[in-house]
């Protein structure tokens, strides 16, 4: 039961994007478009699933073969610790997809990268993974990953559609429509997630009354 | 307090050490796979922009890379351009290739550049662009073109002198909302064909 809760939160509970407003910056850059929102919330799902499987397994082993004090002394370099296992995996990422997927990583291209300092990466490290066991880390990571990505494709559903018309590359509104380029444009996604946090923080507060 | 820092330091170095061995393999495993998929971009892009070429070489230049004092440390292969023969034997010539880079409105656009003997635009294609989606990201429609709407298709029989966007007062039909970009592709284009033209002039004359 526990377990499928860690995973359940990431998606509503504790969306990251818009319940926890943590990991804005790729938010803003990659959700112009879905195929660009899917892309990168998949190579984040897998970042975040394997680094805090890691930390938590590195936690697991200083705390079983360490002293008091050892444990102690290790809380002062842990934050380097997890930054060396999720930029790590963010290379991995980076040269697996250029080796086998070139398509992807052509269009995600610089923002692979930017993975290594998505908050909620190191958010979820230091703040879940590192206080508990390695299936409930493991789970926590794949609910906010699936949660980022839901939230990303979200965002990028209203953006592509009203700033060009598309989804997924397809015309979908032609004729007399005129695009609103604002929409594909930074501003545009400042304006859509403002409006999806309105909404759940509406809906959140609406559900607590009833 | 001394013991510490060592015991600290061990920790740290272990885990970035594993790190290290790790990312070395993957980098080993995936990094010629990584070049194949490169030259096979190429390769079609290659064909793409010089349809009838039987046989395309690509002809280097050796840069020399220098320290400090002006000493060679070793030298570099750039591939300057690209000749495409019509037949496997090497005799006749049928066009040209090269790569223009040019810096558009997020990201530095790379087009591979087809030309005929005489230098006259036979087709292009974007190798690589990062433009905002929707606008300048655009730049690679290669819709048959209506004398309205940006297609790469027509740049197709364009000569150096046409190689200019409209709101230059050019033939060029740039996107819609994206100047920047239609600028940048079409000038960095103009730019190295101004520099290989003379090289080419000479290779058919010596031919």
């Amino acid at each position: 039961m526990s377990l499928l809760t860690e995973f359940y939160k990431g998606i509503y509970k504790e969306n990251p994007v818009f319940r926890l407003a943590l990991g804005l910056c790729p938010t803003l850059a990659v959700s112009s478009s879905i195929i660009n929102a899917i892309g990168m919330g998949a190579a984040t799902t897998f970042v975040l699933v394997c680094s805090n499987t890691i930390v938590a397994l590195l936690m697991f082993l200083f705390n079983k073969f360490l002293s008091e004090e050892g444990r102690k002394s290790i809380n002062k370099i842990r934050i380097p610790v997890f930054i060396v296992v999720i930029a790590s995996f963010v290379t991995i990422v980076e040269m697996v997809m250029a080796a086998y997927f070139p398509a992807l990583s052509e269009s995600l291209g610089i923002f692979i990268p930017l993975i290594v300092v998505n908050c909620i990466i190191l958010g979820r490290a230091e703040g879940f993974a590192s206080k508990n066991s390695i299936l409930p880390s493991m789970m926590d990571g794949l609910g906010m990953g699936v949660g980022f990505t839901l939230a990303l494709s979200a965002i990028a559903f209203l953006r592509e559609l009203l700033g060009s018309g598309q989804l997924i590359g397809q015309t979908i509104i032609g004729g007399g429509f005129k695009p609103v380029l604002l929409m594909v444009l930074p501003p545009g996604a400042f304006l859509v997630i403002g409006i999806y946090l309105g909404f759940f923080n509406w809906l959140d507060s609406h559900r607590k009354q009833s | 307090m001394n013991s510490n820092i060592f015991r600290l330091s061990v920790i740290l170095a272990i885990v970035t050490t594993v790190a290290a061995f790790v990312l070395a393999e993957i980098y080993s495993i995936t990094k010629p796979r990584i070049e194949m998929q490169k030259q096979a971009k190429t390769q079609q892009a290659l064909n793409f922009v010089l349809p009838n070429a039987k046989y395309i070489e690509p002809v280097n230049k050796k840069i020399p890379i220098k320290d400090g004092k002006g000493n060679v440390l070793y030298e570099k292969e750039e591939v300057l351009y690209y000749i495409g023969y019509a037949d496997e034997q090497k005799k006749e010539v049928t066009g040209y290739a090269f790569k223009a880079f040019g810096s558009g409105y997020s990201s530095i656009i790379e087009t591979m550049v087809g030309i005929d003997t005489l230098g006259k635009i036979r087709k292009i294609k974007i190798i690589y662009q990062q433009e905002t989606p929707g606008l300048g990201a655009n730049c690679v429609n290669s819709e048959e073109f209506n004398g309205k709407k940006w297609s790469i298709e027509q740049f197709s029989g364009k000569t150096i002198e046409e190689l200019k966007v409209d709101k230059d007062g050019g033939p060029i039909v740039s996107i819609t909302g994206a100047t920047i970009t239609s600028r940048a592709i079409t000038n960095s284009i103009k730019q190295k064909l101004e520099k290989l033209l003379p090289v080419i002039q000479k290779n058919t004359m010596g031919g």
